[in-house]
């Protein structure tokens, strides 16, 4: 199965399940968690089920394109169900086997992995999915976000979707991947990786970096002091980016990612206030 | 009588935490179970990652009957005095159930009074489970809770299933949304999960038909089986840990063994960083092989044989994969020298109060050239070099990535950069030992260094105000102090710690001295006796006895409780104890030891002196080699000149002069013992006690 068969094939698992299917928010995140649709999503008292395609940059996990598996940006495949089915470990192990993979045959363990985002202040209690020791899936099940208590409580599950393509086309490295029968996953995404290494590791020019953060942090403010929540969110989702291009960068001190990141999470909280005087289903 | 079969089925919980949640549970079953006067045999316990199971043997299917008893009125009140009840007794017979005539006399504290006794039949045991039983469930603590439905429970992860039977029938217990069946689910992956269960008592077996090992103890047994016998095969050893051998026996309900071969690209990267990789996240069991490589690994699949290689191929790619991160970080530490990047250890603050890295390792080095000095261990350079390197991995990627690489890290690189290998191996055990007991460094300038490390840490955090108070520790100053102790008294290290403490305070720039250094004093003090007492199995009052004396010397502390201990048994030293208890008790608040031979009067005081003075001179040789046991052996043939002493001698004489001249010479005399330690509080077996 190539990997946008994989994609359709969640689409129309989750589909059936009640999601709605949605798209890639288009400022840069880290994880599909970022995606308003989860993070404003989670909040307030409403049923709420999702599903999409989130690709997720990181820049420290940038390889030059020389890992096999580990990348600067890889594709999350994002679901939301809140409040959590009770049978939804059985329902998401359902998704895989419909994707072809045989689990009877493979290692499959939820091991412990509890979720935290400081830069958005939240938490949740789950595992990483294992097959063959392999993560392929974070489950988690919110507890808090930005600093809200959650009631009812969601679940996310976020498939890493090379990860999956890779057991599914038994390939072992992500750039042999086909995308479709007939281009890979080199053709389309070797090339970004080298460059954005580069950029990330030793081009990105600090001082830029940091006074554009200092710019969309200030938008974000000003945003939210005359209660504009969306525009506020999607500065603050540009804060984190340009921090983790700094991080990478190598530039922040210990002491100076605390207070970036207390930046950040001030941000967030200040969004999740927000949402939540206007009153919520207008995510 | 029938088994209890309690059953939490939960979602996977996490691994570390299974085995204490479970104990819990059992302790609280056994307490609830006693305080419902319910009887049983034994409570046998069961888990897994999906399940905490109660087996309670034999349990009584009624409560014992209880006899309640109440006080009335006093039988004065309560009875005419022909016998007859009065308003106040009819009143209280009715308020407690009982028939008037039934109300018996009893006295309390020579006053009589009415009162009512009855029993009260036991309740049935299937009546109070649906009450005790979910109630467990709420007391206990999971270090995280959470919320999965509107229920209001919170546990550790969602429960999904409960199964409640005693002996072959269903208990009805009710937890949240959740009632309690027959019907447990056996592995996660057979085709045909749920089983249904036919009674308490065949539940183990029912289970492992379904694939469950629910015995912990069993899985334990099945996994060391499998290390062992790959390792004879491999004919290497197996690497494993407390918390990596607990991740694999509770990760999963069935672990069965699959071996893997580690791909020989990567034949260059340390075999130290190729056993952290596999170790990583607690999933894979390295090998080492004799000539020191590890290219095999073992893995444990939850569930059946891994027959066509599909998981063992899956296992070989995550190591591959990982390898290659650890080979990239290593890659690129590598571009930077170890030396050229302790400069960087100025950006990293290791304490506001205390300042950077690299202040640290300022003080390490200072301290570090005043123990090589006064011990004579190590080469003034090496030490300097050493100590100047031994932070320096903290900065690198594969530390950052591999936190247990510290040290070891570092020793690859100063290798690889050419330093000595006397310094690359001192940059390694400085951090030794790294657990209570573990293994100590060799080198000395290794041991050099790690003293130095360890006493800079504890004065630091104790200056910072850091005193451990419970389980508060942040810079674990405890078992610092324990390394350093341990390790001067293994490797005799001459040296008195609380005099170097104030070279170590005199170091500190970056913080203002409001502390006491008696803080640091006592601290030490209570550490060495602690170490004593725990560690070296020293009696108490051993321990009292050689505090007396000079104590900073940890080696030597040592060293005079063990031969004080080896002595304390034989006759001969605990009658010196008595001589020595005489000349002590006269001379507690005598200040001076000054005396003048020429006032002695008495051939008893005279015999007494030659002696002192023959003993005074071959102890201070005795006591430079630290050979505490020929000192004792001297101090004994004091002991007939000291009773000869005290049976002629009048020490509180009329003549002040005489008194002070004697009390003087004995304050003297018991100088010489209280250098080892005050015999007189050593707990004899003929002593009056």
């Amino acid at each position: 199965m190539n990997v946008q068969e994989i994609i359709l094939q969640l689409h129309n698992f989750w589909r059936h399940q009640g999601c709605l299917i949605l798209h890639p928010y288009d400022v840069e995140t880290g994880a599909g968690t970022f995606n308003p649709a989860t993070f404003f999503g989670a909040l307030g008292p409403s049923p709420w089920r999702v599903g999409y395609v989130e690709p997720s940059r990181r820049p420290t996990d940038g390889r030059y394109g020389e890992n096999p598996i580990r990348l600067r940006l890889h594709h999350q495949y994002q679901t939301v169900l809140k409040p959590p089915p009770a049978g939804i470990q059985e329902i998401y192990l359902t998704s895989l086997e419909e994707l072809g993979l045989k689990l009877a045959e493979h290692d499959v363990k939820f091991a412990e992995d509890d979720w935290e985002s400081p830069t958005l202040g939240a938490w949740g209690a789950g595992w990483q999915v294992l097959v063959d020791e392999m993560e392929i899936t974070q489950f988690t099940y919110f507890q808090q976000m930005g600093g809200v208590t959650l009631d009812p409580v969601s679940v996310e599950l976020t498939y890493g979707l090379e990860r999956i393509a890779l057991l599914l086309q038994g390939k072992e490295s992500t750039y042999g991947l086909q995308w479709n029968d007939e281009v890979t996953y080199k053709t389309l995404w070797w090339e970004k990786e080298r460059q954005f290494s580069i950029y990330n590791f030793e081009a990105a020019n600090v001082e830029r970096i940091q006074e554009m953060f200092g710019l969309c942090a200030e938008e974000c403010r000003a945003s939210l002091a005359v209660g504009l929540v969306f525009p506020a969110y999607d500065y603050a989702l540009k804060c984190s980016h340009l921090f983790n291009v700094l991080d990478a960068r190598g530039v922040i001190s210990v002491t100076e990612r605390e207070s970036f990141i207390a930046r950040i999470r001030d941000l967030a909280k200040g969004c999740a206030k927000g949402y939540l005087e206007i009153g919520e289903n207008v995510a | 009588m029938p088994d209890l079969l309690f059953e939490i089925g939960t979602e996977e919980m996490p691994a570390l935490e299974v085995p204490r949640l479970a104990a819990e549970l059992k302790a609280e079953s056994k307490r609830a179970f006693s305080a419902a006067h319910l009887a049983y045999k034994r409570v046998d316990l069961h888990y897994t990652p999906r399940r905490l199971v109660l087996i309670v043997r034999d349990l009584a299917s009624v409560q014992e009957d209880q006899v309640k008893e109440v006080k009335g009125p006093p039988a004065a009140i309560a009875f005419n005095p022909d016998g007859s009840p009065t308003q106040a007794a009819i009143g209280f017979a009715k308020t407690q159930g009982v028939a008037v005539e039934a109300l018996e006399r009893v006295e309390v504290e020579n006053k009589v009074y009415a009162f009512a006794r009855q029993t009260v039949p036991g309740r049935k045991a299937v009546d109070l489970l649906p009450e005790i039983l979910p109630s467990l469930v709420k007391r206990l603590h999971p270090s995280k809770s959470m919320r999965w439905d509107n229920s209001g429970i919170t546990f550790l992860r969602p429960i999904r299933w409960l199964v409640c039977l005693y002996g072959k029938e269903v208990i009805p217990v009710t937890l949240g949304t959740l009632r309690a069946s027959r019907v447990t689910r056996g592995h996660r992956f057979l085709e045909q999960e749920e089983v249904t269960l036919e009674s308490a008592t065949t539940y183990e077996t029912a289970l492992e038909e379904a694939l469950v090992t629910v015995d912990p103890q069993t899985r334990e047994e099945a996994v060391i089986g499998s290390l062992k016998e790959a390792a004879r095969k491999l004919e290497g050893e197996y690497l494993i840990d407390g918390e990596l051998l607990g991740r694999i026996v509770n990760g999963g309900e069935h672990p069965t063994p699959v071996l893997g071969h580690v791909s020989t690209e990567f034949i260059n990267l340390p075999v130290e960083v190729v056993q952290a990789t596999l170790r990583e996240e607690g999933k894979f069991v390295p090998f080492i092989l004799s000539d020191g490589t590890s290219p095999y690994f073992m893995g444990f699949r939850d569930g059946l044989r891994d027959e066509k290689g599909i998981v063992r191929a899956g296992f070989e790619r995550v190591v591959r994969a990982r390898l290659r991160d650890s080979q990239f970080f290593f890659d690129k530490d590598r571009r930077c020298s170890l030396a050229e990047r302790v400069r960087e250890l100025r950006k990293v603050i290791y304490d506001v109060r205390l300042g950077s890295l690299w202040d640290k390792v300022e003080r390490i080095r200072a301290l570090a050239g005043e123990i090589a000095i006064r011990t004579g261990r190590g080469t003034p350079a090496d030490v300097d070099r050493a100590a100047f390197l031994c932070k320096a991995d903290l900065v690198t990627e594969l530390v950052k990535a591999f936190p247990e690489l510290q040290g070891v890290a570092g020793k690859i690189y100063a290798r690889l950069d050419g330093e000595p290998d006397t310094v690359a191996v001192a940059i390694h055990e400085h951090y030794l030992p790294s657990f209570s007991g573990g293994e100590l460094p060799q080198s000395d300038v290794g041991i050099v260094i790690s003293l130095a490390d360890k006493l800079d840490t504890v004065v630091g955090a104790l200056l910072a105000g850091e005193e451990p108070t419970g389980s508060r520790d942040p810079y674990g100053i405890k078992r610092q102090a324990n390394g350093l102790i341990h390790l001067a008294t293994t490797k005799g290290i001459d040296l008195d710690f609380l005099d170097l403490i104030h070279v170590s305070q005199e170091i500190y720039t970056t913080i203002e001295q409001k502390v006491e250094m008696s803080n640091v004093v006592k601290f030490l003090t209570e550490r060495a006796r602690q170490f004593l007492r725990h560690y070296c199995n020293i009696p108490a009052d051993v321990i009292a006895a050689v505090s007396a004396a000079e104590v900073g010397n940890f080696y030597r502390l040592l060293r005079r409780a063990q031969v004080l201990t080896t002595w304390r048994k034989r006759e001969t030293f605990q009658s010196l104890v008595i001589a020595f208890s005489r000349v002590r008790n006269i001379t507690k608040s005598v200040e001076t030891d000054q005396f003048d031979p020429k006032l002695f009067t008495q051939e008893a005081e005279r015999v007494l002196w030659r002696e002192y003075l023959k003993v005074e001179g071959q102890l201070t040789r005795f006591f430079k080699t630290g050979d505490y046991a020929g000192a004792i052996e001297r101090l004994v043939t004091l002991k007939e000149p000291i009773d000869r002493y005290f049976d002629d001698v009048l020490v509180m004489a009329k003549e002040e002069d005489l008194k002070r001249n004697r009390l003087g010479f004995l304050s003297a005399l018991a100088g010489l013992f209280l250098r080892i330690g005050d015999f007189s509080v050593i707990v004899t077996d003929n002593a009056p006690s």
